[in-house]
């Protein structure tokens, strides 16, 4: 936790080193989104049981407020802040509205057989249309329109990516806090078996489950969000970990709260912010899995395709010329992993809001 | 060196739950018949289904199935194939040379990225937001961000023969490398080297891609450090603090991490040996898989599970020469 991502370097100065060397201290990233409006340098307490959204916690008492306005409310306003991940988001949300219902706008007949009937061949040398007022982003070679069929794969490609990254949040959030807050030898067992899960490498992993699951969309987002949520589950566990023995959970523990509503009330609020950064990196990741299957030709059975599908449909044309079945796919898919980086690294900071602030 | 026969003991408890856990996944997802549906056809008679249900243990319980093929493991038999057309063909023979060819294709470029890495993201770092550390920043999260088929399309594509006259211009690996078996491998790689320059090349630049950011970040990190400003405040050279101050002790973390990005690399071989037509592991697999050739994906599977140990012991390994503390506290 302790490395400076590319995205966001240490910004400013000399002035600033004491601050930076302040970040940089183990106990500043345990505490990370705890609470912003209270600074755990003077070793006050913060109040007890302050969710983030600061919706049915304990109104803020004494201590130095350092910012003003709820904690989303600041931590929205650092990350707004990021130019470039509030382009990543707005990125983001224009790729999947215009997968999902770009079809309402733009509708070409991709069937294969109307593709003989089509206008996608011409005369040209290597007989398919490239871009062209009929066809903005040219066409296959077997005769479908490529912008019609960045839209269809798009579709079946996001909803798997996003499905596959719920799966291993689900898993890696769940996993990670009952082995961090049990802790004992339940998490000493947990643990190990994750160790082994990690040695295996993820996509062998994968190609071995396939070995006997069919490639349906539902088998696809059980595979890649099974097998993804190893590296997950340790950043829990470790959150899980730090956050069991804080003041305000052996005061719950000491009134006579159960492990149930320390965990509820609050390592699962105080650890949202780390679960929601590697969310981010899990889309990207589950994305890039996806297309790797897809390329390697075990992407959703057809009917149906995904984006790595057409890579490798595209790299077979790709030789005779056809660069528009590389290129305007390539800069898209991309753009969209680079956004889910960029946005994992600004969500990153916006939750270090606290350390920001000063 | 109590640490490190701690390391090799927990490497071993590791390997002996991933076969666990593998052998588990395909064998307790599907029942034999299935298996020996997928296998033989639908076509088959039911008095050949019985046979090779029989014949692969697939009738016994799952830990005497394991036991069997634990046994075999140990013995040097990684079980018979599911393939069609090489059914009942020892999985070994499968393998054979294939592992070796992957091993000498991964780790030159993989050492080559460390070699890589380590300088990239130590200039980086000490050119902090100046225009080459904003360049090399985008570019390496360009990289990380491209997958590993796109690369090797646009690669395929854009570093031809009329560019680079050293590649070969037919793209792919040569066809005869399927036939050259381990040892001689190396040496027919040396010989052929316009082949291999760009499959090479692909898995060097996913590896820097990974590797040069944990550099960059471990090298900030060690900047602000004060032993760092004291060597500035006495005087020291800048290429004196860059090489004796911050160098080693920022390599530390870039150790864990290769150490720990072995899977992602193998992960990522695969991907490259089927886009460059290279006969290796990652090819066998993705046939295998496509057949439902289970015998074969667990044999390999393990194998590089087994490898990721190793790089990760070896990791331990690099992790005590070059931060002497280690020697001496050891880990409980």
């Amino acid at each position: 936790m302790t490395i400076v991502q590319p995205g966001q370097p240490f910004q400013g100065d000399d002035s600033d080193r004491a601050d930076y060397l302040e970040r940089l201290e183990p106990d500043a990233f345990a505490t990370t989104a705890i609470d912003s409006d209270h600074d755990l340098r003077f070793g006050e307490l913060p109040p007890d049981g302050a969710p983030p959204g600061g919706d049915g916690g304990n109104p803020p008492e004494g201590g130095e407020v350092t910012g003003s306005g709820s904690m989303i409310r600041q931590m929205l306003r650092v990350f707004l802040q990021n130019k470039l991940a509030v382009a990543s988001v707005i990125y983001m949300a224009i790729v999947t509205l215009a997968c999902f219902f770009g079809h309402y706008i733009y509708n070409p007949n991709l069937d294969a057989n109307a593709a003989l009937s089509g206008t996608c061949f011409n005369s040209s040398a290597i007989g398919y249309s490239g871009p062209s007022t009929a066809h903005p982003f040219g066409c296959t070679s077997g005769g479908i329109d490529e912008l019609g069929l960045i839209f269809f794969a798009g579709k079946y490609s996001l909803i798997v990516g996003y499905l596959s990254a719920a799966v291993t949040m689900t898993f890696g959030v769940a996993y990670g806090i009952i082995s961090g807050f049990r802790g004992g030898w339940l998490d000493t067992v947990l643990m190990r078996l994750n160790d082994m899960f990690l040695s295996i490498p993820g996509l062998y992993l994968i190609l071995l489950i396939l070995t006997v699951i069919g490639r349906s969309p539902t088998g696809l987002i059980l595979v890649i969000g099974g097998t993804g949520w190893f590296g997950v589950a340790r950043l829990m566990r470790g959150e899980a970990l730090s956050l069991r023995d804080r003041e305000y959970a052996q005061a719950v523990r000491a009134m006579g709260g159960s492990g149930t509503r320390i965990v509820w009330k609050h390592i699962l609020p105080n650890s949202m912010s780390t679960a929601a950064t590697a969310g981010t990196f899990a889309l990207g990741d589950s994305i890039l899995a996806l297309t790797a299957l897809g390329f390697l030709g075990l992407g959703l059975a057809p009917p149906l395709t995904d984006w790595g599908t057409m890579i490798q449909n595209g790299s077979n044309d790709f030789g005779s010329g056809s660069w528009w079945e590389i290129w305007p796919l390539g800069i898209i898919f991309i753009l969209f992993v680079l956004s889910t980086n960029y946005i994992g690294d600004a969500l990153r900071d916006a939750f270090e809001v606290r350390l920001q602030e000063r | 060196m109590r640490y490190l026969a701690h390391r090799t003991l927990h490497g071993a408890l590791i390997l002996f739950g991933v076969s666990i856990i593998t052998f588990l996944i395909p064998h307790l997802t599907t029942s034999p018949e299935a298996i020996a549906h997928q296998v033989l056809g639908i076509r088959a008679q039911p008095s050949a289904y019985k046979l090779f249900i029989h014949q692969n243990y697939l009738d016994r319980s799952w830990p005497q199935q394991y036991w069997h093929w634990l046994w075999g493991l140990l013995h040097g038999n990684l079980g018979l194939s599911y393939n069609p057309n090489s059914l009942g063909v020892p999985v070994k023979g499968l393998i054979g040379a294939n592992m070796w060819r992957s091993f000498f294709f991964v780790v030159p470029p993989t050492i080559a990225a460390v070699l890589v890495a380590i300088p990239l993201g130590l200039f980086q770092a000490f050119r902090r937001n100046k225009p080459f550390d904003y360049a090399a920043t985008t570019a390496v999260f360009v990289l990380y961000s491209t997958p590993a088929a796109l690369l090797c399309v646009i690669m395929q594509q854009y570093l031809t023969q009329s560019w680079v006259p050293v590649l070969h211009p037919q793209g792919t690996v040569n066809t005869n490398a399927q036939e050259v078996s381990g040892a001689a491998f190396p040496w027919y790689m040396l010989h052929n080297f316009e082949y291999f320059v760009l499959p090479m090349l692909a898995l060097l630049l996913l590896t820097v891609g990974g590797l040069s950011r944990f550099m960059r970040g471990s090298a900030l990190d060690t900047l602000v450090q004060d032993y760092v400003r004291t060597a500035r405040a006495k005087g020291a050279s800048t290429s004196r603090v860059m090489f004796r101050h911050v160098l080693r002790p920022s390599t530390i973390p870039v150790i864990t991490i290769l150490g720990l990005s072995v899977p992602v690399i193998l992960s990522g071989a695969l991907i490259i040996e089927a886009a460059f037509n290279f006969p290796g592991m990652g090819i066998l697999t993705v046939a295998s898989t496509q057949l439902n050739d289970i015998p074969t994906v667990l044999a390999i599977t393990l194998i590089l599970s087994f490898a990721t140990v190793i790089g990760n012991l070896l990791a331990d390994v690099c992790m005590v020469l070059v931060d002497p503390r280690i020697r001496f506290e050891g880990r409980k």
